[in-house]
């Protein structure tokens, strides 16, 4: 499976080679894709060598979930999903038609055309070209804001859990204090104060949420810590740190994995949403909320306008969804035997 | 402290605080471990016999410090350990090292059996060559050493047993305290188990402290034997004598209920009968009194002490002497 | 002794002494890493009063056979793919669900392991035991299921039966809640307890107050009992036959005495040496090599093959049962015809 995608990511490479350097943009998404890619490489190196070491083939706990999830139909589709929705997101550049920031005033507001394949806006500005670099941005800001927003989750779970007490109570009445303000009240609050860049959107996107996060990491390292192999590392003297390391984080992977999948469709829900109030991702960068926000107001003159935006949302959140649920099912019972 | 006793218990108390209400007010304590005295000598095997509830459990935990002790002092080679820092405790952890009942729980899932190994290893000499020595300890706990690279889920329960004493091997220890280390396991496993541990205590000059419910595991192994019930040590003798001339009439009943597997031996009556009181109330005096079938006024308002009744053997019962028919 | 006569199941017993009988039961998991042969080929027959233990390690099959009777393999991926189940004239195996429903509970009641979880924990003793009651026999009356229900708890040993029945199961003790599952499954008058390791969750001088109380209420009530477990003691305590299983196999069937004194299997003969004893003095244990076989990778022939001391060449295929007396088989080439010099 894997060596197919390297494959295809080296052709892509090969591909694009030409066009690599035509701004910064390219270069960017260039650099990115490169990195993946050798990433990948190493990570194919490393298993097929673990392969080698172990003679017989006993499956470990991930190629079991593996195997669940693949007989999961609507959690592959998700997946394909996703993976494609990756790379339109990394490789933009390369695919849009033309500038998404070109107006091209002789084609306002039109249907599909022959050169507008989705057709155009209001400002004369390519849909397809706009999609596709909305989902960059909405992809990208969704991903940064899960991983500040798992970290931050996780580690706060796991120091409530682990320590109990007084730790845990601090933390969680924090936590249930924050989750106590009304989201948009905290955004509109946030953005004012701190000015309405992308930084600030991921920030404030990041900071909501971390109770539900801190609750179930919490919930699990408050059991893993009662098991007998945390007791056993505590007898040999081990300390706190290095348990909560390589003994309970470990154990509460699968979680953070399911429910940081489940939550990048979420995020991408809310940045749309903020950029639909137009507190979210400012013009003139196209985001999937504000180009909603602008086709609502011709709704009746191009309809295109609202209708592929509001699909691709769709289909991003439908396809993080069904992966997360369908990755939670496979982990499910994943070291049961 | 004699030069043979490599641990000792002083009148151990482990209370778990019963707390209430909104403000979490402290308003009793369960006493799960009321006053257990005993001492472990090098090289031989103390068992600790009980039935759920006793604080058998609870006893070893303390001992290894994953319980916070409430009173009373234990001795590790001479040294007080109950109000060790954890740093102070470091030098001391590698002495004392326990094995766990569950097999299944004790092994952490995402780490290789090298990894589980190796970790007290890098541990506590940084300087060893760990690779070597996991599979010197591998091979000691009778593991083959293609195992190395698996994961705990791949192995059967016996097996895992056998992982969790590598792990508490490679410590170097002095002490064991075997929490039920077969009571989860086959029976065709439990005797290999056994006999693995009565190996490596000839091999290694080992300590153990076996706790079990098992009393026919717990007299093959022990050299001497304590007897708990709620919380409280009833009779503490060496295993021969014990288990040919209890004093103690639970001790008496527990020997008496145990099902021996020969059907021409059957016996149709019950020894004990009620149940083990809650240790959230247990009966002021002696404990047993609510199931003992001697018991007078005395027994309800007067606890009886641990007393001499042989050279090996202590008994904690007034009456001992003139129940003996 | 030596013969290979027919199995005991098609002996001289009489018809109407029979209650249940399980003939050549075959039950399977189909799981993503195989075909798991969770009962292979095991028969087995019930007396009226009779207690029948079957013995054997994790994973030998002697819940999955017991369950099997009930019906209660759950499918997919549990499936009796072959067998007969007698029981009062009607095949369990082709029985539909609805009259299944009708055995379970009436005509054959299970207990199990684990009372803490067989109970559910909001409703109240009484309530469970009464609700019971009157699926099975809807024409009973308020004030009638109540006094049936202390009346039930007053025979399992349950002090104080009134006030017990508005209890709900956490205040309950191990062994009450073993006695609560007791009364529960005799609510109907069962013909047949299957009690699946009913006292291995619990202390030895709980246990012995369990399985004597079992004992008296089959004497009281005429049941035929099957009592699963793993423990060898409790067996000799309580049974008239026994079933050894390993495997998914029967590997030796036989009247209590038999299995004790005259073990033919080396599995038996093992299991029984390698088990410490408080009535016999012995210095080192007898050990089993190997492992419980993974229900997954079962070898051909005999399935204890890879441990059995005496292992040959022709263990390789399917050993015959080779009968001892009326009610004594086992399943080894030890004692074939030609067999070998041991």
């Amino acid at each position: 499976m894997l060596r197919f995608v390297l494959i295809f990511n080296v052709v892509l490479l090969l591909w694009f080679v030409g066009e690599a350097k035509t701004n910064t943009d390219t270069i960017v998404s260039y650099g990115i894709f490169l990195l993946l890619t050798v990433l990948l490489g190493v990570m194919q190196l490393v298993m097929s060598r673990r392969r080698k070491q172990r003679e017989d083939d006993i499956r470990t706990a991930w190629d079991l979930m593996w195997r669940k999830l693949r007989r999961n139909k609507s959690a592959m589709a998700g997946m394909w999903v996703v993976t494609a929705l990756c790379y339109v997101a990394i490789l933009a550049p390369f695919l849009v038609p033309v500038d998404p920031y070109n107006m091209d005033w002789g084609a306002m507001s039109l249907g599909p055309t022959a050169g507008h394949w989705l057709g155009t806006d209001e400002m004369g500005r390519d849909t397809l070209a706009r999609t596709i670099y909305a989902t960059r941005v909405a992809m990208g800001i969704g991903l940064l804001a899960v991983v500040l927003n798992s970290l931050l989750g996780t580690s706060l779970g796991l120091l409530a859990g682990y320590y109990g007490g007084k730790t845990d109570n601090i933390i969680m009445r924090l936590l249930e204090f924050w989750n106590s303000i009304p989201f948009i009240l905290l955004a509109i609050a946030l953005m004012a104060a701190l000015g309405s860049g992308l930084f600030n959107l991921v920030l404030v996107v990041s900071l909501t949420g971390i109770l539900e996060f801190a609750r179930i990491i919490r919930g699990d390292s408050q059991l893993l810590k009662k098991a007998d192999y945390v007791n056993a590392a505590r007898v040999m003297g081990i300390p706190n740190r290095q348990i909560l390391r390589r003994h309970i984080l470990p154990n509460c992977l699968a979680p953070i994995i399911v429910m940081a999948t489940l939550r990048i469709g979420e995020t991408i829900l809310t940045i749309a949403g903020l950029s639909f109030l137009g507190l979210g991702v400012q013009p003139p960068m196209p985001s999937l909320g504000s180009m909603l926000a602008n086709g609502q107001q011709f709704l009746y003159e191009n309809i295109y306008m609202s209708i592929v935006p509001g699909s691709v949302i769709l289909l991003i959140v439908l396809a993080f969804n069904l992966f997360g649920d369908g990755l939670r099912d496979a982990l499910d019972s994943r070291i049961t035997q | 402290m004699p030069e043979s006793c490599v641990l000792k218990v002083e009148d151990l108390q482990v209370y778990f605080p019963v707390k209430k209400g909104v403000l979490k007010r402290t308003v009793g304590h369960v006493k799960a471990v009321d006053g257990v005295s005993f001492e472990l000598r090098r090289g031989e095997t103390f068992g600790l016999v009980g039935e759920s509830g006793c604080g058998k459990t609870t006893t070893g935990k303390a001992i290894v410090r994953l319980e916070p002790s409430f009173g009373g002092k234990i001795f590790c080679q001479g040294r007080e350990i109950t109000h060790l820092s954890p740093l102070e405790m470091l030098p001391l952890r590698s002495c004392m090292q326990m094995i766990f009942q569950d097999p299944y729980s004790s092994l952490n899932p995402r780490m290789t059996i090298a990894d589980i190994i190796a970790e007290p290893i890098r541990f506590h000499r940084p300087e060893a060559d760990v690779s070597a020595e996991v599979v010197e300890y591998m091979e000691m706990a009778g593991l083959r050493k293609e195992y190395l690279l698996r994961y705990p889920h791949e192995f059967s329960g016996g097996q895992r047993q056998r992982i969790g004493i590598a792990r508490a091997l490679a410590c170097k220890p002095q002490i064991i305290i075997a929490d039920e280390p077969v009571s989860a396991l086959d029976v065709s496993i439990q005797s290999q188990i056994i006999n693995l541990m009565k190996t490596l205590q000839r091999e290694l000059g080992l300590s153990y402290l076996f706790i079990a419910h098992d009393l026919s595991v717990v007299k093959h192994i022990s050299d001497r034997v304590g007897v708990m019930y709620l919380g409280s040590l009833v009779e503490v003798c060496e295993t021969g004598e014990l288990y040919r001339k209890p004093l103690h009439p639970y001790t008496k009943a527990l020997f008496a209920s145990v099902p021996i597997p020969d059907p021409r031996k059957r016996s149709e009556k019950v020894p004990l009968q009620g149940e083990i009181p809650s240790p959230l109330n247990a009966p002021p005096g002696c404990k047993f009194q609510t199931r003992c079938p001697h018991a007078t006024d005395r027994c309800r308002s007067e606890a009886p002490k641990l007393e001499c009744a042989g050279e090996e053997h202590q008994v904690a019962c007034h009456y001992w002497r003139d129940i003996q028919e | 002794m030596r013969s290979t006569r027919a199995l005991p199941s098609k002996g001289k017993i009489l018809s109407s002494d029979l209650i249940l009988e399980v003939k050549d039961l075959q039950t399977v998991f189909i799981t993503e890493e195989g075909v798991v042969k969770g009962c292979n080929g095991v028969s087995y027959s019930l007396k009226k009063g009779e207690t029948l233990a079957v013995v054997g390690e994790s994973g030998s099959g002697k819940s999955v056979t017991a369950m099997s009777i009930l019906r209660l393999i759950p499918e997919p991926p549990g499936k009796i793919v072959g067998g007969q189940i007698l029981f009062d004239g009607i095949d369990l195996v082709q029985a539909t669900e609805k009259q299944m429903r009708k055995i379970r509970g009436n005509q054959i009641a299970m207990i199990f392991q684990e009372p803490m979880t067989s109970l559910n924990p909001v409703l109240t003793v009484g309530r469970q035991i009464g609700e019971s009651l009157q699926l099975h026999q809807p024409e009973l009356g308020k004030a009638a299921t109540r006094a049936r229900v202390i009346e039930l708890l007053e025979l399992v040993g349950i002090p104080s039966a009134e006030q017990r029945i508005n209890e709900f199961p956490h205040q309950l003790s191990g062994g009450m809640k073993q006695r609560v599952m007791i009364a529960m499954a005799l609510a109907c008058n069962p013909r047949v307890l299957i009690a699946d390791e009913p006292t291995s969750a619990l202390d030895v001088t709980i246990q012995a107050q369990i399985l004597n109380l079992i004992r008296k209420l089959q004497q009281q009530l005429g049941m035929s009992v099957i009592m699963i477990t793993h423990d060898l003691a409790v067996v000799a305590e309580t049974a008239d036959s026994v079933a050894v299983m390993y495997g998914g196999r029967i590997v030796e069937y036989g009247s209590v005495d038999e299995i004790f004194h005259q073990a033919k299997h080396p599995y038996l003969e093992g299991l029984k040496r390698s088990m410490p004893r408080l009535d016999v003095e012995e210095e080192e244990l007898y050990t089993i090599e190997g492992m419980v076989p993974n229900p997954l990778k079962l070898p051909s022939g005999c399935p204890f093959r890879p441990r059995c001391p005496q292992v040959m060449d022709r263990c390789c295929e399917e050993p015959p049962a080779i009968s001892f007396s009326e009610t004594h088989y086992a399943r080894c080439w030890l004692y074939a015809e030609g067999g070998t010099d041991a």
